[in-house]
């Protein structure tokens, strides 16, 4: 009997702590926040952090309304700079629904994961925002450009990321994932950029290329093409388009649509020798032919296939070369796959990465498998 | 021949008894062969049929050929027997033992100043026609419903069985009004156990008054300060017998259009005859959304508070800023809006049910259009809560027995949620499990079955099986002859191996 009650004073306080101490502390009504939309991240000549905040501003005139509004705020931390944003918008400026994070180039090329740590430390930013740089000069100029189908841009720029699975022409990176890769040495963090182009005389935005780091620093810039190839390497093609310049000797210009892609990456020793063996399988189908050749028949076909795949083959080769060669960033996370698949010869060639990706050789084999030709067998030409 | 003052004695004591209620009617008269033998008859008008008192009791009396010679015995022999010709009649003697009968629409009959008389059932009055029940409506199966009257009812169980295994006790309860009830069950099937306690239970009622089924049920009840019912109640006789067959015991109370069931367990909130009526898919389907409906009748006001005030990191962009729109120059915080609606629903809805039908239309246009329009266009109330609301409410009709018990579990979800958000509000509902689990109705757990995955047991609970495969009784409940099927080839087999 004595056992019990102790038992049940102990179950009690357990359950009283569990309710008194713990939970979501702060009752605060929906409309008294300023929802964050989106963030760019600037600095200043002296060292201060200037951040242009996008609001969604809603308005309820007979019918809800939702405009930008964008808050300037300065500060010596990322911190203050947010909460002082409060005495110009008068609400608290709610986080958890900010979609993207632009940083500029400059601090990109400075340090940063500086100002990456508020939104790594605090709990009501998420992790799956989008980070992007900007090529512009200033990060807050490309939230305040104008959205062409949505009038908040961050909203635009998160629609645009989600599409990149049927354009392959920037990475598909969240900010967990950014911080994934900044806390592991070996392996270069890259992240998606951001720049503005001109329509119809306005500015929008417009999201393509790489940006490399090597640790907090940027160190250079992949344009959209030879994104798409590095994708291939880390295995995150998932749609997108093959464009095939005079395909096979002739002069038409073929696009090849993406089904699917696989690309297997294996180190092996060869003679003593690492190298990675990258196997690239990916299925298409002939998505436009402009022009008569026969890239349908038996033959045809063959000579189209072996044609992509040389293609295919080049670009990555090209592209590799130019990021171990100029950049020696290992963004394609071949270390963390030695050290996966062959964690004995990695424990000895871990400190010495850096010179051992150097030298480091591809053995690459591209498999490209047509799998139809859309809704017609015909290239559509006058009839004779 | 003896004579005994007593019988004289006791129709002047009924007449100065009865004195002020001129409702007991006094008759007097004779023989006409043999006018020495005088009679007497009395009866409450209003209560009896006035014909069958001309034609079976006062018409044969007083052209009988009798004889003075007769003593007491053989007089009232020849009279009970070959005389009166009602369908009951009984001898009886001592007031006590009379009034009752009196009372309950029989003609006493006196004969000369005689010790004993004669008891003749000629009860007759207005009762209600059997209609289809109103809480209880069904699309397919039977129409009828029980009606005010225990004999009516008590008849409508005994049609749907014709064994004379049903068994039918009755019992009068309470001090003043000496309240008719009858216990049924199925002998054979029905757990003694249960049968016994359900017994003791009744001895133990000590009130002036039944005046409904419902005294009886909180005097029986299990828990009696918990929300939820531990005993059961229906308006349809061919559910009475579905959880006859069950093993489960009922009582029909004079004077109450429902009859008692017992035990309990949670899941007969849920179930409903039609279930048995209908194809099993569909009645499967419908289970589930009674199960579906139940969660929001008691959730989503709670769910919707911690979503909008605590967790607003959990709600959809989209969503969260046209809440937010909807809720600008709003003046109260949420959970006032929340309390505020709930309660205008709930006003709505105890007002319609007692309003006169004929102006209840009113109070639909009220409702709907001034609470519904006007305060989202006045902007008191935000238009998502509106919608919480009608939802909350219209939810609440799925499960209907529960709608009292329902009231009290939203507000209290309501009020932990507004506290400590979702965490909150788990916490109540765990609480609420909690509870549920505790309870039992008559000794079987009121839980039972619920989240069991054997097949067997979970024959009729959130799935409604073809009848082919019920085969066997709810466990507990009955403990002997489980068996539904092949009862007449197992006879003996206790259906516990």
């Amino acid at each position: 009997m004595v056992k019990n009650n102790k038992l049940f004073c102990v179950i009690t306080m357990l359950i009283c702590s569990c309710i008194i101490f713990t939970g979501c502390w702060n009752y605060r009504e929906v409309e008294q926040l300023a929802i964050a939309s989106g963030v760019a991240v600037d600095e200043k000549s002296d060292g201060i952090t200037h951040l242009t905040i996008e609001v969604v501003n809603i308005g309820r005139d007979g019918k809800a309304t939702y405009e930008p509004k964008y808050i300037e705020s300065d500060g010596y931390t990322f911190f203050e700079a947010a909460r002082k944003a409060v005495t110009k918008e008068g609400k608290k400026i709610y986080w958890s629904h900010a979609k993207v994070v632009i940083i500029s180039e400059e601090i990109a090329r400075k340090d940063i994961a500086k100002y990456l740590d508020f939104l790594f430390r605090d709990a009501e930013t998420r992790e799956d925002i989008w980070l992007l740089i900007s090529k512009e000069k200033t990060a807050g100029e490309i939230l305040q450009s104008k959205g062409m189908l949505k009038p908040i841009v961050s909203f635009q720029i998160d629609d645009a990321m989600r599409s990149q699975k049927s354009i392959t022409r920037f990475p598909f990176i969240q900010l967990y994932e950014f911080f994934d890769r900044l806390f592991y040495k070996q392996v270069a963090p890259i992240l998606p950029t951001i720049n503005l182009v001109e329509q119809h005389g306005e500015k929008s935005t417009h999201v393509g290329g790489t940006a490399i780091f090597k640790g907090e620093k940027l160190i250079g810039f992949l344009n959209e093409e030879d994104t798409k190839s590095m994708l291939w390497l880390r295995d995150e093609v998932k749609g997108g388009l093959i464009i095939l310049k005079n395909a096979a000797g002739t002069d038409d210009n073929v696009t090849l649509e993406i089904y699917k892609s696989k690309s297997k990456i294996t180190p092996i020793v060869q003679e003593g020798v690492l190298k990675m063996k990258v196997e690239v399988d990916v299925d298409v189908s002939v998505g436009e032919i402009m022009g008569t050749s026969d890239f349908i028949s038996s033959p045809g076909r063959q000579k189209l296939k072996a044609f992509a795949e040389k293609r295919v083959e080049e670009d990555i080769n090209t592209m590799y070369t130019l990021v171990r060669d100029n950049y020696n960033a290992d963004v394609f996370g071949f270390g963390r796959n030695i050290e996966m698949k062959m964690p004995d010869v990695w424990k000895q060639i871990k400190d010495d990465w850096d010179n051992f990706y150097a030298e480091l050789e591809l053995e690459l084999n591209v498999k490209v498998n047509i799998r139809g030709s859309a809704t017609t067998r015909v290239p559509l030409k006058a009839g004779k | 021949m003896e004579k005994n003052e007593s019988t004289k004695s006791d129709l002047i004591e009924l007449k100065t008894m009865f004195s002020n209620d001129e409702t007991v009617t006094f008759r007097e008269f004779c023989c006409k062969k043999e006018p020495s033998i005088c009679f007497c008859i009395t009866f409450v008008n209003g209560m009896i049929d006035k014909n069958s008192i001309h034609s079976q009791i006062i018409k044969p009396i007083i052209e009988a050929e009798l004889d003075d010679t007769l003593d007491i015995n053989q007089l009232l022999n020849l009279i009970s027997k070959e005389i009166v010709s009602a369908a009951s009649v009984q001898q009886s003697s001592g007031l006590d033992n009379i009034i009752p009968f009196l009372l309950t629409g029989n003609t006493i009959l006196f004969v000369r100043e005689f010790n004993k008389v004669i008891i003749i059932d000629t009860s007759d009055w207005d009762k209600r026609a059997i209609t289809e029940p109103e809480s209880e409506r069904t699309v397919t199966g039977p129409r009828e419903g029980f009606t005010e009257n225990i004999g009516t009812n008590v008849m409508l169980i005994r049609r749907k069985f014709k064994t004379r295994n049903l068994k039918l006790e009755f019992k009068d309860i309470g001090s003043e009004t000496k309240t008719k009830i009858c216990i049924c069950y199925i002998e054979g099937i029905v757990n003694k156990k249960i049968l016994q306690e359900l017994n003791r239970r009744i001895e133990k009622i000590d009130i002036d008054g039944i005046l409904d089924a419902q005294y009886l049920q909180e005097l029986i009840k299990d828990s009696p300060m918990s929300p939820f019912k531990t005993i059961g109640y229906t308006e349809r006789p061919d559910v009475v017998a579905g959880k006859l067959l069950e093993g489960r015991i009922a009582i029909v109370c004079e004077g109450t259009p429902v009859a008692i069931t017992v035990p309990f367990t949670f899941v007969e909130y849920f179930n409903v005859n039609e279930d048995y009526y209908s194809n099993f898919y569909y009645a499967t389907i419908n289970r589930i959304i009674r199960w579906v409906g139940f969660f929001l009748a008691s959730s989503v006001p709670a769910i919707y508070l911690a979503l909008v005030t605590f967790h607003q990191e959990m709600l959809p962009t989209q969503l969260l800023l046209s809440i937010s729109a909807s809720r600008q120059n709003v003046p109260f915080p949420t959970i006032v809006e929340a309390i505020l609606m709930l309660f205008v629903f709930e006003l709505l809805r105890e007002t319609s049910v007692r309003m006169p039908t004929v102006i209840g239309q009113t109070i639909s246009i009220v409702g709907a259009l001034v609470i519904g329009q006007a305060a989202v266009e006045a902007e008191l109330v935000s238009a998502p809560m509106i919608i919480v609301a009608a939802l909350t409410g219209i939810t609440s009709f799925v499960v209907p027995k529960m709608q009292g018990e329902l009231i009290i579990i939203r507000l209290v979800f309501l009020m932990s949620a507004a506290y400590i958000g979702l965490y909150g509000y788990l916490f109540s509902v765990i609480g609420m499990f909690i509870h549920l689990a505790s309870l039992r109705s008559f000794g079987i757990p009121y839980m039972l079955d619920i989240g069991t995955f054997k097949p067997s047991d979970a024959k009729d609970i959130m799935v409604r099986a073809p009848w082919q495969e019920m085969k066997t009784r709810p466990k507990l409940v009955v403990q002997k002859n489980r068996n539904r099927v092949g009862r007449e080839t197992k006879e003996g087999d206790n259906g516990e191996k």
